[in-house]
């Protein structure tokens, strides 16, 4: 028998060491939030005090004022130097057929690429995405004309679903990451007051031109609310190209790096297998048809906020009455092998009684976590004791596949 | 600690040399909570370089108040936190594979680890993520009940106990498997 000493002894034991590469790519990233950083100084010198202290320092300044003025006009006067224009990188990025991008964490680790290709009109034809999650961990994404296969590779694991609203999803995808299409979104953002740009031009002209857009907070957009962003375009001084786009988020005042997309090739055509999972598949994938699952809960004539409390409600219904069949089938899954597991974690929730499930509200601003959140106040057993619960993450929304039926997609806080 | 106060002052003035030492100080530390409190290498990787680049940002306002091994971890959980309630969400979009693939273990890294280790961290991910994380900063990040029930904002006894049945779990745990 193991006592409490011994356990705490073997957790003193558990030690992870970082590689070294690792440790290149943080303190790489932490040079450069330093060199971003302004560094207070303890005490700056007071120029203008020090300059007023004599008078020959005062006529000098005075003197060096009164030049640089004069040059300043002199050097405006000849100045014809043609200057950006965002409209330059639209032309330049327009009525590309073939876009291929790799996107970057923060720590430089690749760990999405994607295909897209556009028809003659435009219109967005094929889409595919790579993910590379790291540990071994890939999913590849192929959406053709409206249908969709999600493939992860790992869990053996291939969905197959056609979903309008996932289509909305990915023409969403496909307009952001267009380099010409998301200058154009920038554009029009800025007229509607969504979005601040700034351009800075380096006279040096192997720098790129670096356009800079800050979003207001909480913008609808590409289907979904973002948070406060900040998107750095790079641009190729020569060709007007898009090379990169580098992405951030305001959090606790600060503008936190979400990592880039780089433009590695424009319009290189791509291999006719690049959207056929045909030749890659093995052969004891599991093949999910998600339009054949029955979930959720039928939206009806209801609106958003209704069936949000519907379901919620009988959701919890359900764990009340240890009714899992029935909790599950509420509960968002992708296959009838993921209900043990989703089992477990209900029969683990000990939840007594509804108090009170009456109000919806937005979700925060992030991709995934459902259409609205539900505020619920529970009784639940916790530890051996009666408490009250008041879950602020209870998230719901649509079915992939199901756009009509919802189901709950989160509720950890209790945990 | 004394160490850790001229450090944290040399990167308020900017000194890269002192932020690097803070990370070969902390990094197998802070990477070790994150990997407990996550289960997965490559989402504890991610949190340790969230950490140290946002507390390079920050560097020229920081203010430390308790140790700076403490306020590392706490950062550390605070993200994991978050992370773990991303792995949840739901995946209406392109970023669905995420769902898919949190959780999972590494199988050539348990290989590398001792057994009884492999069984602790199985055992340690089987513990509700308050519990879970109660005992690890408790126990191998020396934090005090008082800075944890403080960072976490709720009372002491509350932390008292998670860890007490936090412990306790995964004493019967790591038992019923040694039968």
């Amino acid at each position: 028998m193991r006592s409490k000493k011994t356990i705490e002894k073997l957790i003193h034991t558990l030690h992870d060491t970082t590689t070294p590469e690792m440790d290149r790519n943080i303190l790489t990233d932490v040079a450069k939030a330093m060199n971003n950083k302004k560094t207070p100084s303890a005490h700056p010198p007071n120029a203008w005090r020090i300059i007023m202290k004599s008078r020959i320092t005062k006529l000098a300044a005075a003197a060096v004022i009164i030049v640089a003025i004069l040059l300043s006009i002199t050097l405006l006067d000849k100045s014809v130097t043609q200057a950006y224009a965002i409209d330059q990188t639209i032309q330049a990025c327009k009525n590309m057929r073939f876009i291929y991008f790799e996107y970057y964490t923060p720590s430089h680790r690749k760990m999405k690429e994607a295909w897209l290709e556009y028809d003659d009109r435009g219109q967005i034809k094929n889409v595919r995405v790579n993910w590379h999650w790291g540990g071994g961990k890939e999913a590849v994404q192929i959406w053709k004309q409206g249908k969709t296969q999600n493939w992860t590779k790992h869990s053996k694991k291939l969905l197959l679903f056609d979903d309008k609203i996932f289509t909305g999803k990915v023409v969403g995808f496909a307009q952001r990451y267009d380099p010409a299409r998301a200058i154009e979104t920038i554009q029009e953002m800025e007229k509607e007051g969504k979005v601040k740009i700034k351009i800075d031009e380096p006279s040096n002209k192997t720098c790129p031109i670096i356009l800079t857009a800050i979003w207001e907070p909480n913008t609808f957009i590409y289907e979904r609310y973002w948070p406060q962003m900040k998107e750095v375009f790079s641009i190729d001084q020569s060709t007007k190209l898009v090379k990169a786009i580098e992405t951030y988020e305001l959090e606790d005042g600060q503008y936190l790096d979400q990592g880039a997309w780089e433009y590695p090739d424009y319009n290189k055509a791509f291999d006719s297998k690049i959207f056929s999972l045909e030749d890659e598949l093995p052969a004891d994938v599991e093949i999910i048809d998600m339009m054949a699952l029955d979930i959720g809960l039928e939206q009806g004539d209801m609106t958003n906020e209704q069936i949000a409390i519907k379901l919620v409600r009988e959701f919890f219904k359900a764990l009340i009455a240890k009714d899992y069949k029935a909790a599950i089938k509420l509960f968002y899954h992708e296959s009838a092998t993921e209900e043990d597991d989703i089992r477990k974690v209900l029969e683990n929730s000990h939840v007594l009684r509804i108090i009170s499930i009456d109000k919806t509200f937005p979700p925060p601003p992030h991709p995934t976590r459902g259409l609205l959140g539900v505020s619920c106040i529970l009784e639940i057993e916790k530890d051996g004791q009666v408490v009250r619960w008041e879950p602020n993450d209870v998230f719901v929304g649509r079915v992939i596949g199901h756009p009509n039926r919802w189901t709950v997609n989160s509720f950890q806080d209790y945990r | 600690m004394l160490e850790d106060g001229l450090l944290v002052l040399k990167c308020r003035r900017g000194s890269k040399d002192a932020i690097s030492r803070i990370y070969k100080k902390y990094k197998d530390y802070l990477l070790t909570l994150a990997k407990v409190l996550l289960h997965e290498r490559s989402a504890a990787e991610d949190i340790v370089h969230d950490v140290f680049v946002s507390f390079a940002q920050s560097a020229g306002n920081f203010q430390l108040t308790g140790s700076l091994r403490g306020y590392l971890a706490t950062c550390v959980a605070n993200r994991a936190r978050d992370r773990l309630r991303t792995a949840k969400r739901h995946p209406e979009n392109l970023y669905s594979a995420e769902q898919a693939t949190a959780n999972t273990g590494d199988p050539q890294q348990k290989a590398i680890e001792a057994e009884q280790v492999v069984r602790l961290r199985d055992a340690l991910n089987q513990l509700p993520y308050e519990q879970r994380e109660a005992v690890i900063l408790r126990v191998k990040g020396r934090m005090k009940f008082r800075e944890i029930a403080r960072y976490r904002g709720v009372s002491i006894s509350t932390i008292h106990g998670r860890y007490r049945y936090g412990l306790e779990k995964l004493r019967s745990l790591l038992n019923s498997e040694v039968q």
